[in-house]
């Protein structure tokens, strides 16, 4: 499984990604120490953000954004840029390189120690940083991540994690009444830049309350934004994106991602909170998803380019607020609009999706919006019933046909 | 004694810590050494035993009405300490009597919790506190504002929900804030102020140990106020849990009032002993007599040295009595009246009225002074809460997030908050972005695809057209036009009863010729004897637009 989700990412990388109008500001790791707001945000078309700092222009230019394949390189040098590694590494490699920038940040969930994270994203850090700072925390979720929120506003910046996102239903609470809205009714006297993560989303057989998707829960939430991660690159990206905002930011990551491999930049970056990403330009269908289902959707985009359709493939990656513009732009190309997500299919980041789509672009649209989600079940033990719960290729090719029809 | 059976507690090994030498029943009474941290030295006078439980008048059955215990038992107050703490609680009685008058008026509205009766404790912990200490309350937080320093003005514009409001008036009586004062809410939900309490303490303990920046005084305290309610709620022991865990500077300040609503702390909770939870944690826990401010002082000192040295938390059990309901929405039906009568003579001012004067701290007259001054105060604080302008519109998604990037990138590519306009909208932002009224309509106006023709513009055309159709059939222009003008229009507002004119108004001019098939139909609808021109054809309406079809062909 996680093989075949290796291929599907390698896949999804091909090399006509790498548009060499492209480019990216970067400053090497080692300059950074000490050197504060010296990061440019890039934007996905190239554009740059100077928000940190104006002075700091000159850097190194770096031709590809995205990631590309490992086996297939075309140029013929022994060193190719970057270091490869797991996603679950490069969430550890970007907290390090916060933590290590900014003495404030600190991470407490359970066993994010001493045992090193449920799934490894925090093994080292405790040694590195102290028990304080890598906080080991009973298991009382709604108070450790309100003790989060006191922390975050009296001047901490504290990483939280759920063990399993589903744990955060616990917290919810917290996370609604506090994170979102204290901001507001304290009349903007406190801020709380707290990180909330964790992973979710149907994993391998692991029974219906580990395999939670709470991004559609928290979605109403006013003055939360959230984000997903997809590939490791993104991961890293968007890890230190949301320990610098300001905002209280949920960062979902998916269990079955963990293991998935890529080059990922030796330099420093931090992506944007609100883009979407483009995975894969085409022209007859807008395909957007996020999180573990984009792999579905390269899969079947495999199947598909075989069978002559060409697809645009975003990754929304921001859950909350959706960036209208990429999406729009793809719209108005190819007036078909698949959503394809793994939330459930009632109140999901879906039904939020199309209606934004329909109310902004309605005009453009030459087919329903179609919105393949999971199915309004609680997730069986069975892998047989696991498997139809989710968007599986054959229905995301089954779709496409249907909608360019 | 006790009208009401409710309260004694049959508990042989409670007894009265009065006497010095007798050994006290906690079990965990020592504190260990501080950790390289001096001890506060907040109070010239200290006492010598360590922390244990004081018994109230009501636990050991003794009935003291109005009465103080011998002044042995009271830590001594200057002459200005006691000024201040009788200032501080007929500020917050006062104000709250206000409040209750201000409600009635229709000045404010909704949830409004009064904190009569329990100024000893707001009074007694806060007034001891630095500015750099936090404060966390409940919904009952009028008075911790106060104590804490939030001026009256502040506080009252907030509860009238002006922009002058402490929380600019996005709080409201439930939600005090104030970040130079370092009060930290003001929370609706019970319960959920103390976790908050908690990361306070955290904070505090994180910057002394990680970032090393210290105070020669001794750590940030925080202090978390809440009732008996919350005692019975899952966060309130998860937190006594951390903070004894990691030895966290916080104060656990229990305001037993006996009641939550309408429901009794004897038929919540299994054991009503609340102090007695300190211990099952591993810290210090206290019950005091919370309507007489000078023993909650005695005890607070104690609990806030602890805290400040580093030693760790303490629960503090502070028996206490609200004199009203428990909003101004309650009846208060249910408390026995001779109940209220017991503890309204315990009136914490009045007691300390009392003391001052039996012990010449101040005179009579003084205390008028200081009565007429806090009228004033609040008839001020009342003035300018009525002359303060409401929030105005555009204030409505100032506050939503810290940094408004959170909004979101538009579907022209800025960031929303980059339009100036932005915040003179709703929060509607995953639907439309462009409101031209106010926020009713959340649907774009209906476009299309090809660049629109204004009414003015499209009228001219017609009459240009008509004008050449004439020239034609006047035989002065030869020209077979031939052409099919089919204009679209927007489907009317049936609503505003305007046939001519829509939402957007804008129209589409759409020009093509005719062809074969539609000559012979534009033949046959023609009037008889009518050699050409301009001729309406029809009209309707399709998937609500509505197209008139014109024909301007000369047809032979």
């Amino acid at each position: 499984m996680a093989a075949a989700l290796q291929t599907a990412a390698l896949l999804s990388a091909s090399p006509n990604l790498i548009d060499p109008q492209r480019y990216r500001v970067g400053l090497s790791a080692r300059s950074l120490i000490g050197r504060r707001g010296s990061i440019f945000v890039v934007r996905s078309d190239g554009r740059t953000s100077g928000f940190f700092n104006a002075k700091s222009r000159s850097g190194n230019f770096i031709t590809n954004a995205v990631a590309t394949k490992a086996d297939a390189s075309t140029s013929s040098t022994a060193s190719k840029p970057g270091h490869e590694l797991l996603l679950f590494e490069a969430l550890r490699e970007g907290l390090e390189e916060e933590m290590d920038r900014d003495p404030h940040v600190c991470v407490m969930g359970e066993d994010v120690g001493h045992y090193g994270g449920s799934y490894k994203v925090t093994k080292g850090l405790a040694t590195k940083y102290g028990d304080l700072r890598v906080l080991d925390t009973p298991i009382a979720e709604n108070s450790f991540t309100g003790m989060g929120i006191g922390a975050a506003m009296t001047g901490l910046r504290p990483i939280v994690e759920g063990m399993n996102m589903g744990f955060l239903l616990l917290a919810f609470n917290q996370i609604s009444n506090n994170c979102g809205m204290l901001h507001y009714t304290s009349g903007g006297q406190f801020k709380i830049p707290i990180v909330i993560r964790g992973p979710g989303g149907v994993g391998r057989q692991l029974g219906a309350e580990h395999s939670q998707r709470l991004e559609s829960y928290f979605q109403s939430i006013p003055g939360l934004q959230m984000v997903a991660c997809s590939t490791p690159y993104n991961a890293k990206g968007l890890m230190k994106a949301a320990i610098r905002s300001e905002n209280p930011v949920v960062l979902f990551e998916h269990v079955l991602l963990y293991n998935l491999k890529e080059r990922i930049p030796d330099e420093e970056y931090v992506l944007c909170l609100e883009e979407a990403e483009m995975v894969r330009p085409g022209e007859h269908v807008t395909i957007l998803t996020y999180s573990r289902m984009r792999y579905h959707v390269m899969q079947a985009v495999k199947t598909l380019v075989n069978k002559g359709y060409d697809p645009e493939v975003i990754d929304i990656r921001s859950l909350k607020p959706f960036d209208l513009y990429t999406i729009g732009n793809s719209v108005k190309k190819t007036h078909r609009v698949l959503i394809v997500e793994e939330c459930m299919r009632t109140g999901g980041i879906g039904s939020s999706l199309r209606a934004a789509i329909i109310d902004n672009f309605w005009d453009y649209l030459d087919a329903p919006i179609m919105c393949l989600s999971s199915q309004d079940v609680p997730t069986p033990y069975a892998g047989t019933l696991e498997e139809w719960t989710v968007v599986q290729p054959a229905q995301i090719v089954a779709a496409v046909e249907q909608l360019c029809q | 004694m006790s009208a009401f059976a409710a309260v004694r507690i049959p508990s042989p090994t409670l007894v009265g810590a009065r006497s010095a030498g007798e050994k006290p029943y906690a079990p965990f009474v020592s504190c260990p050494a501080a950790h390289g941290l001096h001890r506060t030295h907040l109070r010239s006078t200290r006492l010598g035993r360590p922390l244990l439980a004081v018994s109230s008048d009501v636990l050991s059955g003794q009935k003291s009405l109005g009465s103080n215990s011998s002044p042995s038992h009271h830590a001594v107050v200057s002459r200005e300490e006691a000024l201040v703490l009788y200032e501080d609680m007929l500020l917050g009685r006062v104000f709250e009597d206000m409040c209750a008058q201000m409600y009635y008026r229709g000045k404010m509205f909704g949830f409004v919790h009064l904190y009569n009766g329990q100024e000893a404790i707001s009074t007694g912990f806060i007034k001891l506190l630095e500015t750099r200490d936090s404060v966390v309350s409940t919904y009952r937080d009028h008075v911790h504002a106060l104590s804490k320093g939030v001026p009256a003005r502040a506080v009252m514009a907030e509860l009238f929900g002006k922009a002058t409001g402490c929380c600019r008036g996005q709080g409201g009586s439930m939600h005090m804030f104030s970040a130079p004062h370092n009060l930290l809410g003001g929370f609706a939900f019970i319960g959920e102020g103390i976790p908050v309490a908690t990361g306070a303490a955290f904070s505090s303990k994180y910057r002394h140990e990680v970032l090393k920046e210290s105070n020669p005084n001794g750590l940030d305290v925080t202090v978390a106020f809440f009732g008996d309610g919350t005692c019975n709620n899952g966060q309130f022991f998860e937190c006594l849990n951390m903070a004894q865990l990691w030895k966290l500077p916080i104060v656990f300040v229990v305001e037993n009032n006996l009641w939550a609503i309408g429901m009794s702390h004897l038929r919540a909770t299994s054991d009503p002993e609340i102090w007695k939870k300190g211990p099952a944690f591993g810290m210090p826990g206290v019950h005091v007599d919370g309507m007489d401010v000078l023993k909650v002082r005695e005890v607070a000192v104690e609990a806030i040295g602890r805290a400040r040295s580093g030693e760790g938390p303490t629960l503090v059990e502070c028996e206490t009595y609200r004199f009203r309901g428990h909003s101004l929405a309650d009846p208060d039906e249910l408390r026995n009246p001779d109940e209220k009568a017991h503890y309204a003579a315990r009136d914490p001012i009045i007691t300390l009225k009392k003391y001052i004067l039996e012990n010449s701290l101040a005179s009579e007259t003084e205390l008028k002074a200081i009565e007429k001054k806090i009228d004033e105060l609040i008839e001020d604080a009342v003035e300018f809460a009525d002359s303060s302008p409401p929030p105005p519109r555009s204030q409505l998604l100032e506050n939503v997030f810290a940094d408004p990037k959170g909004f979101g990138i538009g579907p022209d590519g800025k960031y929303r908050c980059e339009d100036p306009k932005f915040t003179e909208g709703t929060a509607q932002i995953g639907n439309s972005d462009s409101l031209e009224n106010d926020g009713l309509e959340a649907v774009k106006p209906v476009q299309f695809h090809s660049k629109p023709w204004p009414p003015p513009l499209l009228l001219l055309l017609l009459l240009l057209l008509q004008v050449v159709c004439l020239l034609c059939e006047a035989g002065l222009v030869d020209l077979d036009l031939g052409l099919l003008f089919l204009i679209l229009l927007p489907s009317p507002d049936e609503e505003r009863g305007d046939p001519l004119r829509s939402r957007s108004g804008h129209g589409v001019l759409v020009a093509r010729k005719v062809t074969e098939g539609e000559e012979e139909v534009l033949r046959a609808s023609r009037a008889d004897g009518e050699p050409g021109g301009f001729g309406f054809i029809g009209g309707g309406r399709s998937e609500g637009v509505r197209f008139c079809a014109f024909s301007s062909s000369r047809i032979r």
